[in-house]
């Protein structure tokens, strides 16, 4: 009995003393710096040092060029590329490139480097480094091509070189000389610059990550070019980054410290004083609004959700009239201020309006149920008789079940004498549900919501939603994703016959959406472009094949000893760049 | 005894691949695939057709998963059996053994201490309901400790972060970084359990506690530490040890919603995340994981019978 004592008594103690070192905790690595070069201390402007806390969504990856949240901290904080974007209207400035030259046919791009830029380890920035980072981002050996923020911007060769049809050096980027770097285009693109500056095109050390090869994303190992460097990143927990001493380029930042806790975020400790700012949630947004609403800020988002059609064997929602009723018998102003609070914006149009100009007004349903009632009739359905009940597909993975939905078919009832109801599913059936050959029985569309990453409203037209597969007969379907799915054929054959049968089966809408993309593609003017970009916006809002319902917004709380914090609104409302942040404390 | 032994890991052995196979062939079967998880979750349903076949492509390529499956499931078997078992598909830059290697100590703290501290508190409560059997000392105690067991440990939890970091100041609502840190997790995840093993104890005690030699002890004078503590508690373990060894195993596989609420980086997130987002490498450890740590348990555990109660001998 003795001995179960003493041994009992031994665990405990033991169990004691281990506590002291808390297995799991990260380790201080000390990387051996170069001594920094001699910073003048800033006499006026934001006040330098402090640190700001906050959360940021799981990296899965610390590489700028592996899609995942990684990619993002890269771009605000750790490294920069040759140009960044001043504010949150994305206007170009100069990083890493101090100046820059067109052509006359807008087809070339000459970069001309800060003189004296370093990496965080000292060695030399230069062109060279800017060239092998951008072919190493659209190499589908590094699955850079997970990440959409490449698409479109139509640097000459990439997508070959991305199918395997060219090698490397034919790609449409040079370094001409240590500062200069030339990029060529295949087409004009005014916002070719704006593009520049997402997560392709940041910089990464080609001796580091040939050196350590997955192991280069370490705190210890990682050499990057930005005001911040990486201090330590222990997985699913936190990630600490510190000011570089040896960065050389025109956008310094001011904080010492950075320390962003992974997700999921908490609110109680931003009232804990433990963060500096988290995201407000619509369940607590009405006590924030009460108890501190000096310290809430909100953007609306370039996020936005809707429905898009699903085909198969039931014919009735592919008359577009049915869908264009569908789509105009929604009071969005109402359901949005009365039902979801204003915590989302109502969307009539597929461009938010955060994108500025006149994309969101122009190319938007009205609300108009007189004219609805009167569509859905023509259509052979007066007050909803003989429609079939529609459903809308979701899945509780990606959100929960939103009462906007839910308002969303009650209009419909009302309004139209539609009824409608909601298939909730786990998101690998939804994921395959989405884009099968339904049967007979079931009409409905699935829920969607995707935001371009900068205000490009060409984004919000080529990056997504498209009339390709409009097809004029629905059971044309079901042979597209035979050919889809067969294994025998190889990619490229695949893709040129998926390309053709397109062509040829889809609607009178589909047919010109593509004609016009070709049309596009072809033109090199973008002023001649811009009427065609219209056009294709025009008959997208016609066909009805997507019917936009709201945009989100982001809400967020920022302690007041925090300045500088500039929402980003294709980003859920993180800083535009931690650079900006400063403390007053 | 060797004999024994030999005999159990053999079984184990077979235990874990027969659980390999069931994962494996569920894990195929289940709809959805890891890319359209990521294509889900970021919202890229179209972009260019052709880089999104090239770039599915590559992947598959990447991650053997164009091989057929037999040949997919003995290279998973083989990695395991050689502690490489290539990058996870959530974390490409992470090894599951990486992961694995960090992760594990870190539930295995918290689950050390957690078991420790509800052994700490349900064992005397366990004795004390059952020396005052059916008096308002046992009642309290049952129903305090039932209280612990009917109240998840997710919410548990919010009330120990409500209380210890909002309203008192004492605590950080979160993280894994000082020894502080390990207090609110330890708690909300060890009050749970304190219920039922209090209720195990005061069975078991009850049975001893009738036995003929405790009444003989008693009558040969002896003091309470000696009959109670010194012949009843050694003899009322073995239930006690049945249920906390399967519950030592359980945490430390990793609890999920402690984890994510703390912040602290175990391989629950990882785990769970894993069966969400079809990353099949680590959604086969962890199940294989899983079995293993439990087996291992159920070992240690039936060892400890033979040391606990010389009566139970193996040959």
């Amino acid at each position: 009995m003795r001995k179960t004592w003493v041994l009992l008594l031994t665990l405990l103690v033991s169990v004691g003393l281990l506590s002291g070192c808390l297995p799991g905790q990260p380790k201080e690595t000390e990387k051996k710096d170069p001594a920094p070069a001699t910073t003048g201390q800033k006499t006026d402007g934001p006040k330098q040092g402090g640190s700001f806390t906050s959360f940021i969504i799981n990296p899965t990856s610390m590489d700028p060029h592996i899609y995942s949240y990684g990619a993002h901290i890269h771009r605000m904080a750790l490294s920069e590329g040759l140009v960044t974007w001043k504010n949150a209207k994305f206007e170009v400035g100069p990083a890493s490139a101090e100046s820059w030259t067109v052509s006359p046919d807008k087809l070339t791009y000459t970069f001309k480097l800060k003189k004296g830029l370093t990496w965080s380890n000292g060695d030399p920035l230069t062109a060279k480094d800017f060239e092998y980072s951008l072919k190493r981002a659209i190499d589908p050996k590094t699955w850079a091509g997970a990440s959409a923020s490449y698409q479109g911007a139509g640097i000459l060769n990439a997508v070959a070189f991305q199918r395997g049809e060219v090698t490397a050096d034919k790609v449409g980027v040079k370094a001409i000389d240590e500062t200069t770097l030339e990029i060529k285009l295949d087409k004009a693109n005014d916002n070719f610059l704006m593009r520049l500056a997402e997560v392709w095109g940041l910089p990464v050390h080609q001796a580091t990550v040939e050196k350590f090869g997955k192991d280069w994303t370490k705190p210890e190992n990682m050499v990057t070019n930005g005001p911040f460097k990486l201090k330590s990143w222990t997985v699913n927990s936190e990630i600490v980054m510190v000011r570089n001493d040896n960065y050389k380029g025109p956008n310094p930042g001011n904080l010492d410290q950075i320390k962003l806790f992974l997700n999921p975020a908490n609110i109680l400790a931003y009232e804990n004083n433990e963060v500096d700012s988290v995201e407000v949630t619509s369940a607590d947004i009405d006590r924030i609004k009460a108890n501190m609403p000096e310290q809430l800020i909100a953007t609306e988002t370039g996020a936005v959700q809707g429905f898009w059609l699903m085909f198969g064997d039931n014919q009735t929602l592919m008359d577009k009239r049915v869908r264009q009723a569908l789509a105009m018998a929604v009071d969005r102003d109402k359901i949005a201020k009365v039902v979801s609070k204003d915590t989302v914006a109502p969307a009539y149009s597929l461009f938010p309006s955060i994108i500025g100009g006149d994309w969101s007004s122009k190319y938007a349903y009205k609300y108009d149920v007189a004219a609805a009632k009167k569509l859905l009739a023509d259509a052979g359905y007066p007050d909803g008789k003989g429609l079939p009940e529609v459903t809308l597909l979701i899945s509780y993975n990606i959100a929960a079940t939103d009462p906007f939905t839910m308002a969303v078919i009650d209009e419909w009832k009302t309004n139209l004498g539609v009824k409608a109801k909601v298939e909730n599913l786990e998101w690998g059936l939804f994921s395959q549900k989405r884009f099968a050959y339904q049967p007979a029985d079931f009409a409905g569309m699935f829920n969607f919501s995707w935001t371009s990453p900068y205000p490009d409203a060409i984004n919000y037209l080529r990056g997504n939603w498209g009339l390709d597969t409009l097809w004029a007969d629905g059971t044309k379907y079901k042979e597209y994703l035979d050919l889809q799915n067969d294994k025998a054929m190889d990619a490229a054959t695949k893709t040129k016959k998926m390309e053709e049968f397109r062509l040829a089966n889809a609607s009178p809408e589909g047919k010109r959406w593509m004609e016009l993309k070709a049309a596009i593609d072809k033109e090199a003017d973008p002023a001649k472009q811009l009427p065609m970009y219209q056009e294709m916006a025009q008959i997208r809002l016609d066909a009805a094949m997507y019917i936009p319902l709201n945009v989100a917004k982001a809400f967020r709380v920022v302690k007041p000893h925090i300045k500088g914090y500039e929402m980003n609104p294709f980003l859920i409302g993180y800083p535009m760049y931690y650079r900006s942040l400063y403390s007053t404390k | 005894m060797l004999r024994f032994l030999s005999r159990r890991l053999g079984f184990m052995v077979i235990a874990l691949v027969f659980v390999s196979l069931l994962t494996f062939t569920l894990m195929h079967m289940a709809p959805g695939n890891f890319l359209d998880a990521k294509r889900i979750s970021s919202g890229d349903v179209s972009g260019d057709e052709q880089a999104s076949v090239d770039v599915i492509a590559e992947m598959e390529k990447r991650y053997g998963l164009d091989k057929p499956l037999y040949v997919q499931y003995l290279t998973y078997m083989k990695g395991m059996a050689t502690w490489d078992m290539g990058p996870s598909f959530q974390f490409p830059q992470l090894h599951i053994e990486e992961i694995i290697e960090k992760a594990f100590p870190v539930s295995l703290t918290l689950a050390i201490f957690s078991v420790a501290l509800s052994i700490i508190i349900a064992v005397p409560l366990g004795i004390l309901a059952a020396v005052k059997q059916n008096t308002v000392w046992d009642y309290l105690s049952m129903f305090l400790s039932m209280i612990g067991n009917s109240i998840p440990a997710y919410v548990l939890a919010v009330f120990l972060i409500l209380l210890f970091s909002l309203k008192l100041h004492w605590l950080p609502t979160a993280g894994w970084t000082e020894p502080r840190h390990v207090i609110m997790p330890v708690l909300a995840l060890g009050l749970g359990s304190v219920g039922g093993i209090a209720r195990y104890m005061r069975t078991s005690m009850v049975e001893a506690l009738r036995q003929d030699y405790i009444a003989a002890a008693w009558a040969k004078g002896g003091s309470f530490t000696k009959v109670v503590l010194g012949h009843a508690l050694r003899n009322s373990l073995i239930p006690l040890i049945t249920v906390v060894g399967p519950q030592l195993a359980r945490l430390m596989v990793g609890t999920v919603f402690i984890e994510s609420m703390f912040r602290v980086p175990g391989l629950g997130s990882y785990f769970t995340l894993a069966a969400n987002t079809r990353d099949y490498p680590l959604l086969m450890t962890s199940s294989v994981f899983f079995a293993f740590v439990i087996m291992a348990m159920n070992l240690v555990v039936d060892l400890m019978y033979g040391f606990l109660d010389p009566r139970i001998r193996f040959e």
